[in-house]
């Protein structure tokens, strides 16, 4: 080892952190002890040295105080013991002290009252009402979102094929007298044939009337006995109820002047694939979709939007499968769906519509 | 945690949280700004965080996004030094509970946080220790001179009426 005055420091730092072996730090002393000025340098390292021996760990007990210890409750520490009492930190013991030096210093009474009142109470009428804006979506509901929205495109779907091929109630279909007031005659008119004839044929003779060539045929508009709204076709009492038909191109009657008579359709007719009839398919879906629009223009079925269609669906789809599936919603002041519901029997799904 | 029990939490805790945090910052935006922060880190933390210890999660995250915000703007208090004039007052007081918000008010953050974790929420020297990250001593030692001032404003005060 060759200590220099070049090097000395890093052998005295060494030897203060124990790093030097006996040999070497002998050699240490010896050149210290020839070097008399670094010798003090070496002792001034020595004072600025920590000694971690007498660094003591710190004792959280010294924070704590056990106002046990504390032999008399005077003035100076007589808030400290009203403070401990109401956070519960003093013994039963050191409480009937206090107790004891409150009645012997009865000017501290109004002290230890005002100490006694300064807990905060919370102010329960400070809510946080956007707690809809922090709860979190399970994946089941939102999948059932997901199949919300994918049943509500598949009732658009179904009511599209319902326009063409539903067939529909009875009860939906034009009445006699709503055709018969239709009715207009054409002379000499071609004879047709027709899929229905014996149902018209029926139907007309039960007017037991005899058309002359150029006059209509009014017929008397019957009392109708129709169901009300959401009760069940099939409880209804057919006895008494006319018998529909549909606006169609009707066959030749039993006239003197060989004439046959057109009843038209109001409007665009479509034909019903269950009993063969034909009904205007701006009536058909007015009644489908049970709108309170009681104009006569199609063009008023533009009012239709995607609600009523789904109502439309869900309707279509309770006849289809006899099931009571409602559909329903809640609007707020703006008119604005803010939740929508589908409840059955087995099943019941709701949402609430977001900001 | 599941996500049942997260909104769980929503119903029972964030009432509480909001009126903490409010109490403290005394800004309703921020609050509540706060309190959607603290539970964006719940659910981020979803699995992590077991219902049961889900309160002292929430004040805690809460408690740590308030001081940073309170950092931010400069309000940090130095709650070694209470400015006298604190104990200036002008108002007319119709009861103590108005006259104990006002001393809250005046309150250094950290001994006003502390304080209205033990009386709000009840939670104990260990709990708010860990909330707030400060040892249990001076969760102690925060709530006595707490105490003290308010003790000491309310005094003043009826001292003058």
């Amino acid at each position: 080892m060759n200590i220099n005055r070049k090097n000395y420091e890093a052998f005295i730092i060494d030897y203060f952190d124990g790093k030097l072996d006996p040999v070497e730090s002998a050699e240490l002393i010896s050149f210290l002890s020839q070097n008399p000025d670094l010798e003090a340098e070496f002792n001034d390292y020595k004072c600025i040295r920590l000694n971690l021996s007498s660094t003591a760990s710190f004792d959280k007990s010294l924070l704590k105080k056990d106002y046990s210890d504390i032999e008399n409750i005077n003035n100076e520490n007589f808030e400290e013991f009203c403070i401990a009492k109401f956070e519960g930190d003093l013994s039963d013991h050191d409480e009937s002290r206090l107790r004891e030096y409150i009645k012997n210093n009865p000017e501290k009474q109004k002290d230890f009252e005002i100490y006694s009142n300064i807990r905060l109470t919370p102010d329960y009428s400070i809510k946080f009402y956007e707690k809809n804006n922090i709860k979190k979506i399970s994946p089941f509901v939102r999948r059932r979102n997901v199949l919300l929205y994918a049943s509500s495109i598949a009732a658009a779907i179904l009511i599209l094929l319902m326009l063409v091929f539903m067939p529909w109630k009875e009860k939906e279909a034009l009445s006699v007298s709503q055709v018969a007031e239709n009715v207009t005659e054409v002379n000499n008119a071609p004879r047709k044939e027709y899929e229905n004839n014996n149902v018209i044929a029926e139907s007309l003779a039960l007017s037991e009337q005899k058309i002359d060539s150029g006059e209509k045929i009014r017929y008397k508009r019957p009392e109708e006995k129709l169901p009300a709204r959401g009760q069940n076709i099939n409880q209804i009492d057919k006895k008494g109820t006319p018998e529909y038909l549909t606006p169609i191109y009707v066959n030749k009657i039993n006239t003197d002047k060989n004439s046959d008579i057109i009843m038209k359709a109001p409007h665009i007719a479509t034909k019903n694939l269950y009993n063969n009839k034909y009904e205007p398919i701006e009536l058909a879906v007015r009644n489908l979709i049970n709108t309170s629009d009681t104009g006569d223009s199609w063009i008023k079925l533009n009012k239709i939007n995607v609600w009523r269609l789904a109502e439309a669906g869900v309707k279509s789809f309770n006849y289809l499968t006899e099931s009571e599936v409602l559909i329903s919603k809640k609007m707020n002041n703006e008119g604005k769906v803010v939740a929508f519901a589908l409840d059955s029997e087995s099943f019941s799904i709701s949402s609430n519509r977001g900001k | 945690m599941t996500v049942a029990e997260f909104n769980k939490s929503v119903d029972d805790y964030s009432d509480g949280l909001y009126r903490f945090i409010l109490k403290n910052i005394k800004d309703d935006e921020k609050a509540k700004d706060i309190i959607q922060d603290t539970y964006e880190k719940l659910w981020v933390k979803i699995s992590d965080v077991t219902y049961l210890k889900v309160k002292s999660y929430l004040f805690t995250a809460a408690y740590h996004t308030m001081i940073d915000l309170i950092r931010k703007e400069k309000r940090l208090a130095d709650f070694e030094k209470i400015n006298t004039d604190m104990y200036s007052h002008t108002k007319q007081y119709t009861g103590l509970s108005e006259l104990l918000e006002e001393a809250v008010n005046k309150l250094p953050d950290d001994q006003r946080s502390v304080i209205l974790l033990r009386d709000y929420e009840g939670y104990s020297y260990d709990e708010i220790a860990d909330i707030t990250g400060l040892s249990e001593s001076q969760v102690k030692v925060y709530i006595y001179r707490g105490r003290m001032f308010l003790k000491k404003y309310i005094g003043s005060i009826e001292t003058v009426i």
